[in-house]
Formats: structure tokens, sequence, C-alpha cells
């Protein structure tokens, strides 16, 4: 269903900026996104994912910079010229047509003849599971019908990309993640290149196969889910996504290539990083990586990685997993997260604990400035 | 009350399926509880019925005393007659007064509906220097006294020396009702989501289509609401027409410039009552057109038609 059969990224963005008045929106963001590819844009609000959706729509014209679309330059075609179509937060239904003239609206402008047009839109409504509701107004309609028919509204016209602006924003959790599931089977039921805008990070990494975290009008970090959360580059990725322990260190010594990080006897962070003595670094650790055991004194011969003494302040129960905030000896904070499977430690606040991880699991991100050691 | 303590809270033993016997039974209220809880209805009826009176009441008598065979409007009644409504009717000067006042009336709903729609879409969609005060003078005429406005524009036209004619009435007239159209339709325009403006583009609606197809559908109630209100406005208008008419009359101004011999009044009555009659009948079938027109799906109301549509 893509368009013709090229090779090149579908939607290419070229060192495109957008400013309103003083502020920037966007700045400087290249990305190239591939045929039939899920591809999503995160990030807090105001970071500029909406206003890069749009651009790439043709709501709005960049400041500078270039979008490319299936190897044309679309920069400043207008958006019923260009062959993407979008599916809005509120859903931007017609109250006043039926299901399917909602759905065949796209169709009828273009002229498709009536006949055509009613088979691609029953077809259109088997896709996203609305057989028979063609005759109904979208005020009939539930939440997640509403959005399914926003998403037949545009996909009917076949586009060359669909872009998504947080199209499951107004949903209850449970029926989110439902859609969540049913947005996966319809675009790879229809090889249709998705770019989709959200700021929830468990949505993104369940759908996409790419994601862009944005902050602030620039791209953090593109990558796959994997990556994005086993080896976050900066401060922000590490944060966004997922829960992150940040520690500020500062090298005390090298062994190999690693470098060593031990201000006092039982504490020791061994960072896998090419950093020389007294240089500082900005170090990650999920809380899922760390072994937590009550005492102090474990492993204090014999383990490779880090090694930290600290005592159990806080303890949560968060159903899959109980997260205990353990303060170390020079005041900072990590927060551990234990399956609650059978062997569950017993840890509360004020017991002494050793908190265990591998050197791998010493994540060195770049710090709010941006600098990387 | 007695319910809750039947069956304490949380302690529930399993119940076989379909068996409702050992449910507590409901508890019959006392009559002076059910005539408690229905006085607020009781209430509630009596206010909206005094609130119609006091309404509809002056009307209704004026409508009583048109079939009243007398002179003179005051009780006792003196026997049914239709003998005014003939009068009325051979009175050349009322069937011309009434005929101007529907040729102007509707000059002014057709000329005050398209420049005001189309005022209110440049004041609501476009942005451009001043827009705040234009639309700041826009609604400041909708509370200038009409007087005053008459006034105005009798002056206004002495001054340019031109001829006061049914053309001075109807423009002036314009002066108030194209406001009244400006705010009317702004106010659904602005509870319409922008989004769908977007969508239709997006899917490929040139502007006049996306008009056509998506937004005049939108804000049909709006529309329909600014008609019957500019109609109204102008066929009901006394004191603009008065002064700017000339030699000219409009319903309102014959009915003032006969009632000062008493024995016209059963006739003014007669005219009146058939025209409230009309306009009361015109709304009535213009929300009934609204309501088969509109396919929205939603519940549609009298109210709703004229606050130009709720949705």
């Amino acid at each position: 269903m893509t368009a013709d059969g090229g090779d090149g990224p579908m939607i290419a963005l070229e060192r495109v900026c957008k400013r309103f008045g003083e502020a920037t929106a966007v700045d400087d963001v290249s990305l190239e996104i591939g045929r039939g590819e899920f591809f999503s844009m995160l990030g807090p609000s105001g970071c500029g994912k909406t206003t890069t959706l749009r651009m790439i729509a043709g709501f709005e014209e960049p400041t500078a910079g270039r979008v490319w679309l299936d190897g044309d330059d679309v920069t400043l075609t207008s958006p019923r010229h260009r062959n993407v179509n979008m599916v809005f937060q509120d859903y931007a239904l017609f109250p006043h047509m039926t299901v399917a003239e909602n759905v065949g609206f796209g169709l009828k402008l273009k002229r498709i003849p009536r006949a055509e047009r009613s088979g691609r839109i029953d077809e259109m409504l088997a896709v996203v599971r609305l057989e028979g509701l063609g005759g109904r107004r979208p005020a009939e309609l539930s939440g997640g019908q509403r959005q399914r028919v926003a998403l037949a509204r545009a996909l009917v016209n076949r586009p060359a990309a669909l872009l998504l602006d947080e199209p499951l924003g107004a949903l209850d959790l449970k029926l989110r993640r439902e859609m969540q599931l049913e947005l996966k089977r319809i675009q790879k039921s229809t090889g249709t290149t998705f770019v989709y805008v959200t700021h929830d990070q468990e949505e993104a990494l369940t759908m996409s196969d790419r994601i862009a975290v944005m902050d602030g009008g620039r791209v953090e970090q593109l990558a796959d889910p994997k990556t994005l959360y086993e080896q976050p580059q900066t401060a922000f990725v590490a944060d966004f996504i997922g829960t992150s322990n940040a520690l500020r260190v500062s090298v005390d010594r090298r062994e190999g290539r690693h470098a060593i990080v031990e201000p006092a006897p039982g504490f020791r962070i061994v960072v896998p990083a090419d950093c020389p003595v007294g240089g500082e670094l900005q170090v990650s650790v999920r809380p899922e990586k760390i072994s937590m055991l009550a005492g102090h004194g474990h492993g204090a011969n014999g383990h490779e990685g880090s090694r930290i003494e600290g005592v159990a302040v806080e303890r949560v129960y968060l159903g899959s997993v109980s997260q205990t905030v353990v303060e170390l000896p020079d005041g900072d904070r990590l927060a551990v997260h234990e399956l609650n499977d059978d062997d569950v430690s017993e840890v509360a606040p004020g017991d002494p604990v050793t908190l265990l991880w591998a050197t791998r699991h010493s994540l060195v991100v770049a710090d709010a400035l941006g600098a990387r050691p | 009350m007695a319910g809750a303590a039947a069956s304490p809270a949380g302690i529930r033993a399993p119940r076989p399926s379909g068996a409702v016997d050992d449910l507590p039974p409901p508890v019959r209220r006392s009559f002076g509880h059910r005539i408690r809880a229905r006085l607020p209805g009781l209430a509630g009826g009596m206010l909206v019925a005094f609130v119609m009176l006091v309404l509809f009441g002056p009307v209704l008598m004026l409508a009583l005393f048109s079939f009243n065979d007398s002179s003179i409007i005051s009780l006792p009644w003196e026997g049914f007659t239709t003998k005014w409504y003939e009068e009325a009717w051979a009175n050349g000067q009322a069937r011309d007064a009434v005929t101007n006042s529907l040729i102007v009336a509707t000059i002014v709903m057709v000329l005050s509906v398209v420049l005001g729609t189309m005022a209110a879409w440049g004041l609501t969609r476009l942005r451009f220097r001043g827009r705040g005060l234009i639309a700041g003078l826009n609604g400041s005429v909708l509370v200038v006294p009409w007087l005053i406005i008459g006034v105005a524009g009798l002056i206004f036209f002495s001054q340019i020396q031109v001829q006061l004619s049914l053309e001075t009435i109807a423009l002036m007239h314009l002066v108030v009702t194209f406001p009244l159209v400006v705010a009317i339709v702004s106010a659904g325009l602005v509870r319409f989501q922008r989004s769908l403006e977007e969508a239709a583009i997006d899917l490929g609606a040139t502007q006049v289509q996306m008009l056509r197809y998506v937004v005049l559908p939108q804000i049909g109630p709006s529309i329909a609401a600014a008609s019957i209100f500019a109609f109204a406005w102008s066929f009901n208008n006394f004191e603009i027409s008065f002064f700017t008419g000339g030699f000219e009359q409009t319903f309102p101004v014959w009915v003032f410039s006969i009632l000062r011999q008493s024995e016209n009044l059963p006739v003014v009555n007669a005219v009146s009552t058939v025209i409230a009659a009309a306009q009361i009948v015109a709304v009535f079938a213009g929300w009934a057109l609204m309501k088969r027109l509109s396919r929205s799906g939603e519940d549609e109301n009298l109210t709703g038609l004229l606050t130009g549509g709720t949705r």
C-alpha cells in the first residue's frame, strides 16, 4: 500500500527549524523515516514533537530546512497536495456525517466513483473492525470506536504515511493498551508508514520500530526501543524512558579499560568508560539491574562490578515489583526494583543493605548540558 | 437508611444465582415523605406557569380583545366578532405598512446574514491588527439605544441630502442587525472545532469545499438563528424606522400613528395578533425544519436554535 516502490526513505527532514516569534519550537531536526516503519516521536509537552508532525503534514511551514516525502521536496506544498493523512488528537470526525460518509470524505473529494468508494469504505471498516456501523453518527460511538473511524478515514486514502498526533490520549488505560496492539496490527496489515507522536514512553516502546526522543525542540536520541532503554545516551533519555538512577561521580583510578570510583571503603562504582583519573562522569543505573542483599559486607571480596553499602529508607509495593529507595553514604539515593517472586527480600526502612551490579550496567550518559566525557 | 442497616457492608453470604428472597425488602416510604420528595417538582411547575403567564398574558389579552365586539378595550365581554379582522384586511394603509415591513425585513435579513457571516469568519479565523478593536466596536453597537441610532440616521441622511425612504430604513436597520449576526455566528464558529477544518484540508478539500461540506453544515443552526433574529429585529423596529422613513410607513410606525385615535384600537389588535401569531409560527417552523435538516444525532431544541445551536 505504500506509494511507488522507491527505496529511499519515505519521509526525510533536513535541518528543519520552526520558530514562533521569539520561541523556537523545533531546533535543527534531521531524521529519516523508512518505508513501512512505525516511527515515534516521544517527549514531554512542548518538546516540538507535534510541531514536527504538523510540518510533515503541511499545517506548519518550517522557518528553515526542508521536508522530503517519498523523494519529493514538499516543504512548501499545501497539506491537500501531500500524500499523507493525519489522525487528530480529538479525532476531528465530522459530526453531521455518518461513519461511512466520514470515511468516504477523502474519496468523494478525489471523485472516486460511488461503487468503488463504497467498496473501499467497507473494506477499511473491516480493517478497523467496525463492520456494520457505517450508518451511525460519531455521537453514537464510544471513544475507542471514534478512534477507529478516524484511523479508517485517514487510511482509506492509501496515504504514503499516516501521521498520528497523540491519538490515544483521550482513552482510558485499558482501552489504550488494546488500541496500541490494534494500531500495530493495522500498521502491519496495511504496510503503511506510521509517524506517531506521544508523550507516553510505554506507548512508544510497545509499538515503535524506532523512536526519536525529543526535548527542547531537538532530537536527544534516535534508536530502537531496546537501545533507548539499555543504552540511553543522555541523562534526559535515561530519565524519560523508564526509571533511572543518576549519579555524578569523579574517577579515582583506572583498572584496565574501566574507570573506578571509590571514595570510601564499601563504596565502589566500576564504569566501562575511557575517562582519565579525576574526570567527572554522569552515570545511570536501571533499578532492576541492581541486586540488593540485606546487611553489609556481601561480596566484599571477589565481586567484579559496582558494590555499595547503604541504608534502606523507603519501600513501596508496585505490583509486579517492589521498589526500595536506598540512601548511599554520600547522601545520594538509588531506587532498586525487585521482582515480587518467592525470593523477594524482606528489607524494611532502616535496614542496612548491600547493592551490587555488573559493570556493563553502569551507563555513561551525557549531562544536562549535553557534554559527553 | 433502614436498608443500609439490614445489610452490613462487607459481609455478604454467597448467594445462589437467581435467589433474591434473602435480600432485605424495599423500604416503603411514608405518605408525607413522598409528598415532600415531590414538592420541588410542584413548586417548579407553578413557577413555570407563572413565568409563562407573565410572558404571554399580555399577548393573549390582545388576541382575546381582537375578537371582542366593542371598540373599547375592557371588560365586560360584548360578544364574539371577526369584524375587526375584516376591517383590518380592508385597510389599505395597514396592508401597505405590513408589505413595506416584509420587504425591508427580508432585504435586511439577507444582507446582514451574508455580510455578518463573512465578518464573523474573518474575526474568528484570521489574525490581523485591530481585530480586537473591531470586535469590540461591533459589540458596542448592540447596546446603543435604537432611538439614538434612529436620530443619528436622520441627521446623517439630512446632512448628505439623501431623500428618506424604505432604502434609508433598510440601511439603518442593517446597522443594528449586522453586529447581531456577527455576534451569533461568531459564537457558533468559536464553538466549532478548528481541527475539523484541518481534517477537511488534510483529506484534500479546497477552502471552498471545506466551507461547503464541513463548516456550513456545522454552523447552520447559528445562521438560522441569526436569520430569524435579523428579520424580527428589522420587522419589529419602531424607533429607527420612525426617524429614517420619511413618508414611508413600516408596520410599527403605522401602529403608532393610528393609535392616537382610540376607535382604531381593535383594528390594531387584530393586525398585531396576526403578526405575532405569524412570527411565533415562523420560529416553530424554523425549528422543525432545522430538526429535519440537522442530522447530528444529538437532541435539538428550540433554545438551541435561538442561541445558535448548542453544539
